[in-house]
């Protein structure tokens, strides 16, 4: 990397995996910025050094993992597990004793980046899927700069990392007050309007923005609709395979769906067999109800752009509880292929639904068969119409925010 | 074309109230009817030659759990004279079939067991014959359980103040009952056993002003819905299907015959005829109401043949492994034993997590754990406190 041009770090300590999407919101931001001519890094975790991306030489393997949680969930092994168990256990111990060794790593793996890249004021850090380790600690070494040498920071808050652990519930407030103190070469975003208000609300000093995905200006897919009347109707449930994305709703969903539209097919992301909520008995009953056809748990790049090809709509009935201040990665992906998404209301990324008519929302039985019977009778022109409508929305708002934080 | 058995009651068979779900059926598919009291080595047989076809359960839903461990695609017709009081796990042992409901109470019930029904509501198609005018102050009543608060008896005393002849069918439903020889026709009463042809049995009902609906509660409740077409002021016990076809006043009266309260009965039916006397076209309602209801019951007939095609189109499923398999078989059998003895047997392997996605563990974590937890808690909470402090 050049050392006196105008550089851009993309930095995520919850990167840790070699898919998922925090890796492709780092490629995304890191594809964006070096389109604008910057120099770029993106540093993530030293766990997904496996990852296969291109330019991989404008990836830094060196932050160590501290967001244990998110590999449990995905690794196979059951004694690596059990043995992950062990570590946040010591982990949470040793901090019940008043040593934090998730936050001394973190602080650590901070100053270890001050001096390898010596962040200047013409710097610009940004934090794509705002952790509370990573933020902290990266606050903490700024505080003891000068205003003037700052590097400038970027947070974007996704409603996910804000919290040390699931245990400790008011954690964020000390981010909000470590920002007050070094506000100034900062700026806030959120990924959905309402998270962004709730912050702003906090930090009523600071204009917080919501942003969604950056868009590559050469991302723009032309996938051509089919008639939406066709038979079978298909629709298309990618990435719900956690019980927080309704994978345990999504067997009477279709069952009621089946006695209202019995042409209707469903294609489902299965759960992974190593997932804490798994249980084999839903799943073959799932897997027996006519109208689902179950996938793999993981699914390739390719899978997933053969299921989108596939998709009439996309559902995403999503925990409201979880998800009343996320947004979802789906959610944009579907704008990107032209697929409509019926949502369940009072998730974090409704607002964008209907502000860019990328769907319809649902809370009841009655309100999903409505929708889906509204959609149905749309025809495909009208649909493509709505689509490229809710494209340009996202593609305006997305770059809105990233002009107004980062230019 | 896709094939389809219909397993019911021989009851069903006998009453022809099986006929009019077959007849639908048959539009597009064909159709094998089995009456329920087969042994199962027959149905053994009938799994052995249809693998892949749909098997049709009218009120024979003890066979589900068997056919649906066996990889068998199962759809079901509970009704609520046979299991409105049955408790959840009853259902909860359905949750893979696919259920219909005519009854909106049962409906009710299954989604509380948490288990996916479909409701639907019957309403007959319009009967195509001359009617005669109706006799004035005539109940017809069709005496087909003798044991309940419908006892000839009974009747006699709520109804002789307000009519001057009631008509007895005397055809109880079960064989275990005979007909009453002690029952001799006079001015008041008149009797019969039998109609040549269901087409005469309408003739006398559309004949009188009045009709009592037969039972305490109905699965659908045909032929309380045939006198309502008929024009006939009904009377009913306030229970499932009647509640829900009846408006208590407007097209029907709902008596609350199930309680035995004879001073309430008496009153209520008094406060009926009052109605009826101040001249509210309370028959004229029953007849547009069901008239009106027709187009909602040929729509629902196309859901059904349209879920059937659905269902008959996919791949069975595969079976369940040995243990549910042999536990569906001993359900079934339990059965043929005693009612209860099935209803027994639901309840175990529901809490063993069988036919369901629940588990023993998760049974037991339940009932073991959860106190200990929230003890956990309570202690933690109590630290906590005295940290504050």
């Amino acid at each position: 990397m050049e050392e006196n041009k105008k550089r851009t770090f993309i930095i995520d300590f919850g990167c840790c995996l070699t898919f998922g999407h925090n890796l492709r919101v780092v490629d995304l931001y890191r594809s964006v910025e070096a389109q604008r001519g910057q120099s770029t890094k993106a540093i993530i975790c030293k766990r997904a050094r496996k990852i296969k991306v291109e330019n991989k030489e404008q990836y830094d393997f060196i932050l160590p993992t501290v967001y244990f949680n998110l590999i449990i969930d995905t690794a196979k092994n059951k004694y690596f597990r059990y043995w992950l168990k062990f570590v946040i256990l010591f982990q949470l111990v040793i901090m019940f004793c008043g040593i934090n060794l998730f936050e001394l790593q973190t602080r650590f793996a901070i100053k270890k980046l001050f001096k390898k890249y010596r962040f200047s004021e013409h710097d610009i850090i940004i934090f794509p899927s705002a952790d509370y380790y990573g933020v902290k600690s990266l606050l903490k070494r700024l505080i003891k700069i000068d205003v003037g040498k700052r590097p400038r920071v970027h947070l974007r808050f996704i409603g996910v990392f804000e919290n040390a652990h699931s245990y400790y519930k008011d954690n964020f407030m000390e981010l909000i007050h470590l920002i007050n103190k070094t506000s100034g070469t900062l700026s806030v975003s959120a990924e959905v309007p309402v998270y962004a208000k709730y912050i702003n609300t906090l930090l009523p000093q600071i204009n917080v923005a919501s942003e969604p995905y950056p868009i590559l200006s050469n991302e723009y897919k032309s996938r051509v609709i089919t008639n939406c009347v066709k038979r079978p109707f298909t629709i298309v449930l990618p990435g719900t395979n956690r019980s927080d994305k309704g994978y345990a709703d999504v067997f009477y969903l279709a069952k009621e769906i089946l006695f209202e539209f019995p042409f209707i097919r469903f294609i489902v992301q299965d759960m992974k067999e190593w997932d804490k909520h798994y249980n084999k008995k839903y799943r073959d009953k799932l897997c027996g109800l006519v109208n689902v056809t179950l996938l793999n748990a993981i699914l390739s790049k390719e899978e997933i752009e053969t299921l989108y090809s596939k998709a009439d709509l996309i559902l995403c009935p999503y925990c409201k509880n979880v998800y009343h201040y996320r947004g979802s990665g789906i959610h944009y992906e579907a704008i990107q292929q032209r697929i409509p998404v019926l949502v369940k209301k009072g998730v974090g990324f409704e607002e964008e639904v209907i502000n860019w008519s990328s769907g319809w929302l649902y809370e009841t039985k009655q309100d999903l068969f409505l929708c889906l019977k509204q959609i149905m009778d749309l025809d495909s022109g009208t649909i493509r119409k709505k689509m490229d409508h809710a494209f340009l929305k996202l593609k305006q708002r997305s770059n809105a925010a990233y002009n107004s934080h980062l230019s | 074309m896709q094939h389809i058995i219909l397993i019911c009651h021989k009851a069903h068979l006998v009453s022809n109230s099986v006929n009019f779900i077959r007849n639908l059926f048959e539009r597009s598919f064909q159709v094998d009817l089995f009456v329920g009291d087969i042994s199962l080595s027959h149905v053994k047989a009938l799994l052995k030659v249809n693998s892949n076809s749909v098997f049709v359960l009218w009120q024979t839903e003890y066979l589900a759990p068997w056919l649906i461990s066996m990889g068998r695609k199962v759809i079901v017709f509970p009704m609520f004279d046979g299991c409105g009081n049955a408790p959840e796990s009853y259902f909860k042992i359905l949750d893979k079939t696919y259920l219909f409901n005519f009854s909106a109470k049962l409906h009710e019930r299954c989604i509380d067991a948490g288990v996916v029904s479909y409701q639907i509501t019957y309403y007959p198609s319009s009967l195509q014959f001359q009617e005669k005018e109706k006799l004035k102050d005539s109940l017809f009543f069709w005496l087909r359980r003798p044991d309940s608060s419908l006892s000839r008896a009974n009747v006699i005393e709520y109804f002789s103040p307000y009519i001057k002849n009631i008509h007895i069918h005397d055809s109880p439903d079960d064989y275990e009952f005979r007909n009453d020889k002690s029952l001799i026709p006079n001015e008041f009463i008149s009797t019969s056993n039998w109609f040549e042809s269901k087409r005469d049995l309408l003739i006398k009902i559309a004949n009188s002003k009045y009709y009592l609906a037969p039972r305490e509660s109905e699965g659908i409740g045909m032929a309380f819905l045939e006198a309502m077409q008929l024009g006939c002021i009904v009377f009913a016990n306030n229970a499932p299907t009647h509640n829900q076809y009846i408006y208590n006043g407007y097209n029907g009266f709902l008596i609350d015959f199930w309680s035995g309260n004879k001073t309430l009965i008496h009153k209520q039916i008094k406060k009926a005829f009052e109605l009826i006397n101040s001249g509210k076209p309370i028959g004229e309602n029953a007849k547009r109401f069901i008239t009106e209801g027709e187009p909602i019951w040929l729509k629902q007939e196309e859901k059904i043949i349209g879920v059937a095609h659905s269902i008959a189109d996919a791949k069975a499923p595969n079976p369940s492994g040995w243990a549910e398999r042999k536990i569906g078989f001993v359900l079934a059998r339990s059965y043929y034993v005693h009612y209860r003895l099935y209803i027994m047997f639901c309840d175990l392997t529901i809490k063993l997590g069988y036919f369901n996605d629940g588990s023993l563990r998760h049974y037991v974590k339940g009932i073991l754990l959860h106190p200990v937890k929230m003890g956990l808690m309570l202690v933690v909470k109590i630290i906590k406190a005295i940290l504050r402090k």
